[in-house]
């Protein structure tokens, strides 16, 4: 008995002292956090070299569920900007917000000021490149507050990136009107954004949940729908499991392809240095292999 | 070491202490009546209670506590229809916790919402949330305190109990109702795998070592006070999931308790 508790308390004190000596290096810049890859994305293009931006939600992960661990929410504390979407993308934010009560972290909420569906349950709002430029002027404005020196770097970048923003609307626009169909199956219900501001349609197999089943009737309701519209190909997201895209397009003959909403990135994708902007012109070349 | 200057590591350890004394408490007597599973089938009854709650634009946080007294007192009922094989109980009401929930969150149009009413980590504790557990756990340590015999004696011998005179109905349903508000409240705040492992495994460990009924419950706090600092020490320094952290200490000093009472007897 005395023993058993001497081991546990032995090991217990080896391993706290083991991690003491890990210290962390301490940075002027202003230190900045997101909540998932979308936003980091943004972020750092804005903020360029000038801040240090970290991403909280690891970027293979699905934003919606994320446990914190005890060293995110100490960085948070230390923190000075935590940009999050908001609109329910987020689970753990009112809780993360509410425990930090009290430290210096200010908590931005991008989809503010964002042109946002009235009753829309969608959070995937980011989806429209003009809703980009809208959050970007947020972290701009952000960034300019509690870093003034750096105002004209900033605002440059941001002018910059707003351009880009631009080109990638316009090739969208001609692309899309120039297509015969406008239809497309997605796996879950994530683009009501992409589909409003270039006129398409989506039909989704899940719904607005990414991890839903869909009831036989909904799987029969489906069938019909792709092979009623000629659909030939049904979208895919590479971080949801695809077995009911999969099914539909064995009953159906229609082929599989992926459409990235942007909520995180898969490892390879990351090394290959992919953004926002790259993502979104591969997502437009699926479109049109899918719609022409 | 000024980790835990921060004001939400010193909630987190409060809270741990707290949720520490309170569930193996609880625990103690789920493991004697047999439905060690109790948490786990609670916390499925929340999830349903949230989904209803969305459903009917009903407070998500309220019908989650009524929905898990409801599944309490559904077990309980159970329960007696199955004297010898208590587990049932927690069994079914489990599946029919998942089972409302997965029909229901069919109607709710922002699933994103639902997870936010489950999330609980014991790392993002508000101050509101603080207070809460605080006076739950008073709420709970009197309650045993008062119903000490009358629980001790049931937990070993139901009929026994009844036949000299212990109210076995009205004991079993206070208990049952403060083990569920315990469940969904708690499990808001930590998350439901600290709450559910923490009535069993504490409990486990000092069973393999003590030699009453009293010991076991004294040294089934000890146990958790141990796994919940330990875990909140250990993540401090290390970038680990505090929840499963907390969890899998219990487990190895289950495993190493284990090993040495079997060598000593």
């Amino acid at each position: 008995m005395k023993r058993l508790l001497l081991i546990l308390l032995l090991s217990l004190v080896t391993i706290i002292m083991a991690g003491c000596s890990s210290n962390k290096a301490v940075s002027e810049k202003p230190q900045i956090y997101t909540s998932f890859y979308a936003l980091y994305d943004f972020t750092k293009e804005i903020a360029g070299n000038n801040a240090d931006v970290y991403n909280i939600v690891p970027a293979g992960t699905e934003p919606h569920d994320w446990e914190p661990t005890v060293q995110d929410m100490a960085k948070l504390n230390d923190g000075d900007i935590l940009f999050y979407n908001g609109l329910g993308m987020e689970s753990w934010i009112d809780k993360v917000k509410s425990s930090l009560e009290g430290s210096n972290v200010s908590f931005v909420e991008l989809s503010l000021g964002a042109a946002v569906d009235e009753n829309g349950t969608d959070p995937h709002i980011w989806l429209d490149p003009n809703n980009v430029k809208i959050m970007c002027k947020t972290i701009l404005d952000s960034l300019c507050e509690i870093d003034p020196d750096n105002k004209t770097v900033y605002e440059l970048n941001y002018n910059n990136y707003t351009a880009a923003l631009d080109s990638l609307d316009k090739s969208y626009r001609e692309a899309i009107s120039a297509l015969p169909n406008k239809s497309i199956v997605v796996s879950h219900e994530a683009y009501s954004y992409l589909c409003n501001a270039y006129g398409l349609k989506q039909t989704s197999i899940n719904g607005i949940s990414a991890d839903s089943e869909p009831s036989p009737d909904k799987m029969k309701d489906l069938i019909n729908f792709v092979k009623e519209n000629n659909i030939k190909y049904i979208f895919y997201e590479e971080l949801v499991t695809q077995k009911t895209a999969e099914i539909l397009s064995q009953e159906t003959g229609a082929k599989l392809l992926p459409l990235n909403p942007f909520e995180g990135l898969t490892n390879e994708e990351m090394e290959k240095g992919e953004n926002y902007i790259s993502i979104m012109y591969k997502n437009l070349e699926n479109i049109k292999t899918a719609l022409s | 070491m000024e980790i835990f200057t921060l004001a939400f590591m010193q909630r987190a350890i409060v809270v741990a202490i707290f949720i520490s004394i309170i569930t193996p408490l609880i625990g103690n007597i789920i493991v004697l009546k047999r439905l060690s599973t109790i948490g786990d089938a609670l916390s499925h009854a929340c999830l349903a209670g949230v989904a209803i709650g969305l459903c009917f634009s009903l407070s998500p946080v309220l019908t989650a506590i009524v929905f898990s007294l409801l599944s309490a007192i559904i077990i309980e009922y159970i329960r007696r229809s199955f004297p010898n094989y208590s587990e049932i109980a927690t069994a079914i009401v489990l599946s029919f916790g998942v089972g409302v929930a997965a029909v229901f969150s069919g109607f709710v149009k922002n699933s994103a919402n639902f997870n936010s009413f489950l999330f609980g980590s014991i790392v993002a504790i508000s101050t509101f949330e603080l207070i809460t557990v605080i006076l739950l756990s008073i709420i709970v340590i009197i309650t045993m305190l008062i119903l000490y015999r009358e629980l001790f004696y049931i937990s070993f011998d139901e009929e026994g109990a009844e036949l000299s005179g212990v109210k076995v109905k009205t004991v079993n349903l206070i208990f049952t109702m403060l083990t569920a508000i315990v469940v969904s409240i708690a499990a808001r705040t930590v998350g439901s795998l600290v709450i559910s492992s923490l009535m069993i495994i504490p409990v486990a460990c000092a069973m393999l070592i003590s030699k009453s009924y009293k010991q076991n419950l004294i040294l089934s706090v000890v146990f958790a006070l141990i796994f919940t600092t330990a875990g909140l020490l250990i993540t401090a320094f290390y970038d680990l999931k505090p929840g499963g952290t907390i969890v899998l200490i219990g487990i190895a000093v289950l495993l190493v308790t284990a090993t040495i009472s079997r060598k000593q007897r």
